[in-house]
């Protein structure tokens, strides 16, 4: 309870020194001086003249003082503490700011003020703290002097997490990043928005940039496996990253121009810190947990709702009595047929499993002098719940730092990594997605043949009169495989010139390729319908390739001088060529099940296809650092930036303005993207030197503009795709050139504050935003007349407001010590302007989306809904009705929706949708809690969504009540006759008054809380010498999720585009899994 | 040590708190109404006014039908309708259970059915039952239905005994004994196809059967007029006593030698159901004859379960329905003298009236002497005046010339079995666009029975000449 009232009263004051800081600023005079990188901190030997001050370092987690803590005034005076964590220091003044640095801890700064100094504690670099160094763009730099808005995550090792990727790694560990991991398949990874979206039809993940190198994780080509994305971050192992930084506004991302649009995630990679050869080796295993079933129908509730379908459909009762499945006479003689359908199977119990992982790892560091390296190689086969799922997966790493003179110094990245997949088609998939066959597959079939006799064949069964597939068919004849490889390396040199200049040039080349094979059986699977034809097998091969060539080039500049001032500057370019090619071929009607292959599928229904694409981009950029007096810091940036995606026109003059921050050069559009920020250390100041319990706040503020090239590469031109017509392949126009299209860009204003107390047990960080994007791309009608119906052009905006806070506290810092982490972010989004202010209306399963001006993007539309007529009176009594297909007007009637007529005409048709949902969270974050007692430590992690909706396209198909497909047991509940009193509607075969379409009935909340990882490690006291430790883990994922919705999982993500945002699709749910591991340091 | 105790005890409440909640896919799912789960039988076991009713199912087996996964409605008589059920049904099982059969329908009913609306649901015992309004057949809905896991529950006021159909009433009535004899007498054997062995098929894909195949009595009324034993359809029959019978069956032996008896019964059948309060004064037969029908000579009726019976003491057919004026349409020959396929043209046209009509019409066959045939079964023995209707030269008709052709009618008095004699009826000369009728002459058949007459081209094998052409004749009867 004290440490609340502590934590109270340091908000108030905070709030109270935000409030002075305006009257406070014009007051400040000072005279210290320091260098902006703590890593090349040089300290003069002369003869000093100041203010001598004394103090003591602790380690703020053990309270015991430390030794050999160096101390500095930059560019003036250092020293080490002694044996009793004691100090003395000379400063030029009592403004000065100390940095107080040790290798395994946070480099703090510390303002000094007169008189002594209160123990001074510092936290080992695993603790949240606002003193994080963080790589950026222009260099390393600590949090507490950025002017820009970054999160960060520190992944430990990553010892603890498994069959994580870096994406799925990020929920819920950085304020306002949304990160929605895909579905439960291992390696799919995660969607990740940061701050919201800032784009409607243009990529809206953040820019991932690696060891100084962008990696490319677009997922080049549509896999075959429907469902499936491939995932180039999973190509990274958490293990071998060493931080992660992301710049969620525009100031430090700037540099990037028209690539940062959506934040940029800076991954760092481990190097060696120490000469020792250290070893590190781990593995794992662990146990993947069914998903809990959906409560979907039995045999005998199944037969009564299928006659009733049945009836509905126009089957006289005799005609549906003498149907196989409705005839219960068991005698085989005669009704051989009986035992085939009279089962009882839990199809869902079929398809999902219980399995097995395992992991190794192995990590090698060490060097001398001249050459330091670090080596880790790993190994990991992850299964997933749909039985025979897999991804085995090899990654190999290589980073070294080399001293080839005494100027010259160069490093490099090397990593490769190979994956191989088994897979099963998932989302919109009715016939070959295993999951959705198992929900809609009568209970009463069984998945073997079976006798008259009621004998078991070894054979699986058929797929079934009713028009569904076999899933075991799917599961242990279909394939579905997948191998990918990328490789992703770079080398940097670096010539310091002298102490303020420096050159950098950095290459790298990614090489990436997918090969996947298809094949759907003919046995247990229905048929697919081809134009001409019937496929009852369909094989599919499949190679994506990705390349790239990437070049960056820069000088730096440091420079102190006039004692207070101090200017880091930094002028390059980048220059980046990418190449990816798909290539695929899918046949069909191989001779038996036995021949997979491609080339063994009817030469005359086998067809080719591919994409092939090539573009370059060059960026040009610069950025000045400069800080006054270590108090006022003012960062300008700025990008150039062309790229062959942009339009280009006949040479009209060599340079020309051309709006919207643009410039055409030679022809070529070209970006112009400047950016701007500022911050203030007010805890530096000297009227702040009386509030002791502050160790920092700072207010920030910034401005910029980004954009986003994510516009297709061939959009500025024109171009023609293939059409096949009647048997004759031809070539159409596939667009109209769009000469002007060009980046879109988004203006970001970011203001917040960073603040820490009581010696950092709390520190915290707010930030407001507004992102407004400019020149957004959107498809603009054009008459039909001309055979394309839109072309795309930079003519809509929309704006982006929002909240991150993020809030870290060690709660109990004794034996048992407590860390409380909250993130939690939320963002409104408001659409400015469409083409001809025409609403968007974008279909995908089944549902719509509209995208109207006014009003946030993505909004889900259709009917809304109040129950279900009880008796065919009250129908009539409120008199609406439907237009046919026929064109005829047919009256609701008992035991159908009771539609809301919006527009009151009394029909019920499009014109009355309505706003229903909205996919976009109010509020999302995590909490996280760490607890550590002696040998043993405990994370506990929570990762929240509140307030978004969900479209359950799922349920949606399981509670139609107007097909074959088996229901969930709601359908029970469905209106039987006059007078009941329910909202379930009445089974119609066909849905011929609409009771299934699009409406709230399908929208759910999506809010959820998670127990997302529960961790818990011991570290084994061991005396042998030969080991120098092992740690011991037992991780829970998943473990418990409190949520309203009915799917199997409120979390997932179909595709990246934001209009498919929040529909459940059927995908491999999220899974509890637990996990055993052990860490052994030699 | 107080804080880790509350801080423990936090934690564990939360867990608490978190388990406890109600799961919403539970809460989804739930059965709102508690009657979606409890099946048919359950549901008339737990009525304490149907109890009787519910005993009846348990002893004759259809309780196990009640409670399995098909959809089931039960219209089921409260115990006051069953205090007045006949003893002699209660203690015959299979009496019974074709009692408690005729109340069971394998369907679901969703609603009772407004006045105007009918619907005919199948019985577990076979027969059909009418639901008009809320009327079951005679009884009356009490209440709302009840809708259970399995299907409806109605309870009716009234036990509504099985009904015998219109073929079974007839053969028992004793009301119209000539009639019945009559009807029942006009049976053949015929061999029982879905009991016979098949050993091959001849060339026309006709079964070849084993010698001595099983035969069974097929009556003639059922394959000609209508099958009166058929639940699944509703037919209103009359019955005509044996004077009236008798007089009927004169008046029409003139023109119907021989087959009077079966003219007259073979228009006592109309198809639907017309009970005496639907009843107009005129309906019309399954083979298209007026029956003039007045209430007030209604002796008796009864409600079969596919129709209505009447027993007449009057029933005036007119003669001019009995013996109709028919035509013989050209463009539906029987036969050719010689394949003119190529030839022949059956002709869809307008004519000046803008009325469509279809004809045939053979053309540039040069064949002497060609002719085709019509048949016509059944002809009554009256003198018919007879009218032709040949039209040629409209647009796209080759033949713009007038032509002649002629009509020859077979002869059953003279000809012998080798050598047909067909007599010259008619002459016709066909003038170009020509719409009317043209008048042929009067013609009395020789005796009841078949006309067999064929349209004979001009002796010439020379284009234009030879030509026939046919819309139809009328053969109008004349009556006294």
């Amino acid at each position: 309870m004290h440490n609340f009232t502590i934590i109270k009263r340091g908000f108030s004051l905070a709030l109270f020194g935000l409030m002075l800081s305006a009257v406070a600023f014009a007051q400040q005079t000072d005279t210290s001086q320091y260098s902006t990188d703590t890593t090349t901190v040089k300290v003069k030997q002369k003869k000093l003249v100041g203010q001598r001050i004394n103090g003591t370092v602790a380690d703020g987690y053990t309270n015991k003082p430390l030794t050999g803590v160096k101390l500095t005034v930059a560019d003036f005076s250092g020293t080490l503490t002694d044996d009793k964590g004691k100090f003395t220091l000379i400063v030029p003044n009592y403004n000065a700011t100390i940095l107080i640095s040790m290798n395994g801890y946070h480099t703090k700064l510390l303002p000094v003020h007169k008189g002594k100094l209160a123990t001074i504690k510092i936290y080992p670099t695993n603790y949240a703290s606002v003193f994080t160094e963080v790589v950026l763009p222009s260099g390393t730099q600590n949090i507490a002097r950025s002017a820009s808005a970054i999160g960060t995550v520190n992944p430990q090792g990553g010892w603890n997490v498994n069959s994580e990727t870096p994406d799925s790694y990020l929920q819920g560990r950085m304020a306002g990043v949304n990160a929605i991991r895909r579905s439960g398949t291992p390696g799919i990874g995660a969607d990740i928005f940061v701050r919201g979206f800032t784009s409607l039809y243009a990529t809206n993940q953040p820019l991932y940039v690696v060891d100084g190198m962008i990696f490319d994780a677009n997922a080049y080509g549509t896999s075959l496996t429907t469902g499936h994305r491939n995932n180039p971050l999973q190509y990274i192992d958490v293990r071998d990253i060493e931080s992660i930084s992301l710049i969620k506004d525009a100031a430090a991302a700037a540099v990037y121009g028209t690539k940062a649009a959506n934040g940029v995630m800076v991954i760092t990679t481990n190097h060696a810190h120490d000469l020792a050869t250290q070893i590190d080796f781990s593995a794992y295993s662990s146990i993947n947990l069914q998903p809990r079933s959906l409560a979907v129908m039995n045999g005998g509730d199944f037969r009564t709702y299928l006659s009733d379908i049945l009836k509905s459909r126009g089957l006289s009762s005799g005609a549906i009595a003498a149907l196989p499945y409705m005839n219960d006479d068991p005698n085989p003689l005669s009704n051989p047929t009986y035992p085939m359908y009279h089962q009882n199977t839990d199809w869902q119990k079929e398809v999902f499993k219980r399995t097995f992982d395992q992991s190794y790892f192995l990590k090698v560091s060490g060097g001398d002098n001249i050459a330091k390296y670090a080596l880790s190689a790993g190994y990991s086969k992850d299964k997933g719940v749909i039985d025979s799922t897999n991804n085995t997966k090899y990654t190999m790493r290589f980073n070294s730092d080399l001293n080839l003179t005494k100027k010259l110094t160069a490093n490099t990245n090397l990593s490769f990594s190979y994956t191989e997949q088994t897979l099963k088609d998932q989302g919109i998939s009715a016939r070959t997605n295993p999951m959705f066959i198992a929900l809609v597959k009568a209970p009463f079939l069984a998945k073997n043949e079976i006798s008259a006799n009621g004998a078991v064949s070894p054979n699986l069964a058929e797929s079934d009169t009713l028009g569904v597939s076999n899933p075991r068919a799917l599961i242990e004849k279909g394939l579905n495989q997948k191998k990918a490889y990328r490789f992703f390396g770079n080398i940097n040199f670096d010539y310091q010139f002298n102490k303020s200049f420096k050159v950098s040039n950095l290459t790298g080349i990614t090489y990436d390729k997918t090969q996947e094979t298809l094949f759907i059986p003919r046995k247990g699977v229905t048929n697919e319908v081809l134009p001409t034809t019937i496929g009852d097998s369909k094989l599919g091969s499949q190679v994506i390739r990705y390349a790239n060539v990437f070049n960056d080039l820069h000088f730096t500049f440091d420079k102190s001088f006039a004692t207070n001032h101090n200017l880091h500057l930094t002028l390059g370019t980048r220059y980046s060529q990418n190449e990816s090619e798909q290539d695929y071929a899918i046949g069909y009607n191989s001779a038996t099940d036995v021949l997979i292959s491609i080339g063994n599928s009817n030469a005359s229904l086998r067809y080719f296809g591919g994409d092939i694409g090539k573009w370059s981009s060059l960026n040009s950029y610069f950025t000045t650092d400069y800080s006054y007096k270590d108090k006022y810091y003012l960062s300008l940036a700025m990008a150039v930036d062309a790229s062959s995606r942009f339009g280009r026109k006949d040479i009209s003059s060599d340079l020309r303005y051309v709006g919207g921050y643009g410039l055409d050069i030679l022809g070529g559009k070209t970006a112009v993207l400047p950016a701007i920020s500022g911050a203030w250390l007010i805890s530096s100041e000297d009227f702040m030197k009386s509030l002791k319990d502050v160790d920092l706040l700072k207010l920030r503020m910034s401005y910029g503009l980004v954009g986003n090239d994510d516009i297709g590469n061939y959009n500025n031109r024109q171009y023609y795709v293939s059409q096949n017509l009647l048997g004759l392949q031809g070539l159409v126009r596939g667009n109209i050139a769009n000469p002007n299209i060009q980046w879109e860009s988004i203006a970001k204003f970011n203001t917040g504050v960073d603040a820490s107390f009581f010696n950092e047990r709390l520190s915290l960080s707010l930030d407001y935003y507004v992102h407004t994007t400019s020149k957004m791309l959107s498809y603009v009608p054009v008459s039909a007349i001309g055979g394309i119906d839109s072309f795309i052009d930079n003519q809509g905006s929309m704006q982006t407001t929002g909240l991150d806070f993020g809030l870290n506290a060690r709660i109990l810092n004794k034996t048992l010590k407590w860390d409380l982490g909250i993130n939690l972010g939320t963002y409104k989004n408001k659409i400015q302007s469409l083409p001809n202010n025409t609403d968007i209306l974008t279909a995908y399963a089944n549902g719509t989306y509209i995208t109207s001006k006014g009003q946030a993007a993505n909004l889900f539309y259709g009917q809304r809904t109040n129950g279900v007529y009880a008796t065919d009176a009250e129908a009539a009594a409120a008199g609406l009705s439907i237009i046919n297909s026929a064109g005829v007007k047919v009256p609701f009637k008992g035991g159908d929706m009771r539609f809301i007529d919006t527009n009151g005409d009394k029909i019920i048709n499009g014109s009355d949708r309505v706003v229903i949902g909205n996919p976009n969270p109010d509020l999302f974050g995590s909490f996280n809690n760490s607890f550590a007692y002696k040998n043993w430590s405990l994370d506990v992690l929570v990762s929240f969504v509140l307030g978004n909706n969900i479209y359950n396209y799922t349920r949606a198909m399981l509670e139609s009540g107007s097909n074959y497909y088996n229901q969930t047991d709601a359908m029970r509940n469905r209106w039987r006759g006059e007078g009941q009193l329910t909202n379930v509607p009445k089974a119609a075969y066909g849905d011929p008054m609409g009771n299934a379409q699009f409406s709230d009935r399908w929208i759910e909340d999506g809010s959820y809380l998670r127990l997302r990882t529960v961790n818990l490690s011991y570290n084994v006291p061991l005396k042998i010498k030969a080991i120098k430790y092992a740690k011991i883990y037992a991780t829970g994922n998943n473990l418990f999720t409190l949520t309203n919705y009915l799917g199997y999982d409120p979390e997932f993500s179909a595709t990246g585009s934001i209009f498919t945002q929040g529909v459940d699709t059927t995908l491999e749910p999220q899974f509890r899994s637990v996990q055993l591991g052990v860490r052994i340091g030699l | 040590m107080k804080k880790y105790i509350s801080h423990a005890f936090l934690l564990l409440s939360i867990f608490i708190g978190l388990n406890s909640c109600k799961d919403a896919m539970e809460e989804h799912t739930q059965v709102v109404n508690v009657d979606n789960t409890v099946d048919l039988f359950e549901k008339i076991a737990a009525q304490p006014n149907l109890s009787k009713f519910s005993d009846y199912i348990k002893s004759t087996g259809y309780d196990k039908i009640l409670t399995s996964s098909q959809n089931y409605t039960v219209w089921a008589p409260t115990n006051d309708a069953l205090a007045t059920l006949d003893a002699a049904i209660v203690s015959d099982p299979m009496k019974l259970k074709d009692y408690v059969g005729n109340h069971i329908a394998l369907t679901s009913v969703v609603a009772p059915k407004t006045a105007s609306d009918t619907l005919r649901v199948v019985l577990l015992n076979k027969k059909y039952a009418t639901l008009i309004g809320d009327k079951y057949e005679e009884a009356s809905v009490l209440g709302a239905g009840k809708f259970v896991k399995n299907g409806a529950l109605y309870s009716i006021d009234k036990a509504v005994a099985t009904k015998q159909n219109i073929w079974e009433y007839m053969l028992s009535s004793t009301d119209a004994p000539l009639q019945t004899s009559y009807i029942s007498s006009i049976s053949t054997q015929v061999i029982d196809s879905a009991n016979a062995t098949i050993i091959g098929y001849n060339s026309t894909g006709t079964p070849i059967f084993a010698p001595n195949p099983p035969m069974v009595s097929r009556n003639a009324y059922w394959t000609n007029v209508a099958d009166l034993r058929t639940e699944s359809q509703q037919y209103t029959f009359f019955m005509l006593p044996d004077a009236l019978y008798n007089s009927e069956a004169a008046k029409l032996s003139p023109y119907f030698a021989g087959a009077d008896k079966f003219t007259l019964v073979r228009d006592l059948t109309v198809k639907g159901l017309y009970t005496i309060d639907k009843l107009p004064d005129t309906l019309l037969s399954t083979r298209g004859v007026k029956i003039p029908v007045a209430k007030s000579a209604i002796v008796k009726s009864y409600r079969a379960s596919n129709g209505m019976v009447y027993i007449m003491n009057a029933l005036p057919f007119r003669l001019k329905d009995k013996v109709p004026v028919f035509k013989i349409e050209g463009e539906t020959p029987l036969s050719f003298r010689a394949d003119r396929t190529a030839n022949t043209f059956y002709r869809l046209k307008l004519d000046n009236a803008g009325i469509q009509y279809r004809d045939i019409e053979v053309y540039n066959h040069a064949f002497a002497e060609f002719y085709i045939r019509y048949f016509k079964t059944a002809v009554p023995f009256v003198k018919y005046k007879v009218y032709a209707r040949a039209i040629s030269g409209a647009a796209g008709d080759a033949q713009v010339a007038s032509f002649t052709q002629r009509y020859f009618i077979y002869n059953p008095l003279t000809s012998t079995v080798d050598v047909p004699v067909y007599d010259l009826f008619a002459t016709q000369t066909v003038t170009p666009l020509n719409y009317s009728e043209v008048y042929l002459g009067d013609y009395t058949p020789k005796q009841y029975g078949t006309l067999d007459l064929r349209l004979t081209a001009a002796n010439s094998t020379a284009v234009n000449v030879n030509t026939l052409i046919l819309d139809y004749l009328r053969f109008e009867p004349v009556l006294p």
